[in-house]
């Protein structure tokens, strides 16, 4: 054996073993991704990524603690999946196509690289991936405005970003006036 | 069933299996996986379910001033889900018949 292989064979043995003592680490850190994906309730988020934590404290083996937390990170996704299908729904369509290009693309990359058994291009798929469905799912942050309403009008955002302003006269709704986002 | 969950499943019947055979009925998020072998996101809509319908309450674990680990949750069956539990465990998963008692030798029916 060289001392090349010596070499290597003791940083590979090094690094695994330095990554089963981050496994239980890592484990922590995803609960909290989890749990905000299982449940959008504040108060509940908190409580299940506190009991999750001490599932993990009470499950042996460290990266059995990192399975059990993909676990939870698996189920949070899935569970969450119908949210994510309304909010790309919502996405423009120019997005959502830049979107699924992207998506088809790192797909195709992941294989390639597992095809060529090339680990890095495989990560690198993994992340063009996480970014593109991130660019399909995450909201677009949109400017604020500022309404003065009069008494009289009562205000209701639409979802399609538009505002429809009531004329209310004696509590009841006289008239509707449609405020797209062309007229700011 | 009046109040149950709305559907039952295998993994449904093994949580309440499980927590009908723990002690005061009563058992955390850990013990259910362990006993159940059901993975925790299975385990945790089942639990969901469950306390919705009022047939578990669950509690936090106290710890002492000197802990600083995350605290556990317990559940427990309330007296409505231990009888709603018993009855559907009797109705969907009946003991097995105790197998007849045979001879070693011989025991072969002609």
């Amino acid at each position: 054996m060289s001392a090349w292989e010596i070499a290597v064979s003791v940083v590979f043995g090094l690094a695994v073993n330095e990554l089963c003592e981050l496994s239980p680490w890592l484990a922590r850190r995803l609960l909290p991704f989890a749990a905000r994906m299982w449940t959008r309730d504040a108060e509940s988020r908190a409580a299940y990524a506190e009991e999750w934590q001490a599932i993990i404290e009470d499950r042996p083996g460290k990266l059995f603690k990192l399975a059990t937390a993909f676990t939870f990170l698996v189920g949070g996704a899935w569970r969450s999946a119908p949210r994510l299908a309304s909010r790309w729904s919502a996405q423009h369509p120019v997005r959502r196509l830049i979107s699924s290009v992207l998506i088809t693309t790192s797909t195709f990359v992941i294989m390639f690289g597992f095809g060529m058994l090339s680990w890095p291009i495989v990560a690198l798929g993994t992340a063009l991936l996480v970014l593109a469905t991130a660019l399909g799912v995450l909201p677009t942050p949109r400017r604020q405005y500022k309404f003065i309403v009069p008494p009289e009008m009562n205000i209701h955002t639409r979802a399609d970003s538009g505002v429809d302003a009531y004329l209310m006269k004696d509590g009841k709704i006289t008239g509707v006036m449609q405020v797209k986002r062309y007229h700011f | 069933m009046s109040g149950g969950p709305i559907r039952v499943t295998q993994p449904l019947l093994d949580v309440l299996q499980a927590l009908l055979a723990a002690e005061d009925l009563e058992l955390h998020g850990w013990a259910i996986m362990k006993a159940t072998q059901r993975s925790g996101p299975t385990i945790y809509k089942i639990l969901e379910r469950l306390a919705a319908s009022k047939w578990v309450d669950c509690r936090w674990e106290l710890l002492r001033a000197d802990e600083s680990r995350p605290r556990r949750r317990f559940y427990r069956l309330t007296p409505l889900g231990a009888t709603e539990a018993r009855s559907l465990l009797a109705s969907r998963r009946p003991e097995p018949a105790k197998a007849k008692l045979r001879l070693a030798f011989g025991g072969c029916d002609a």
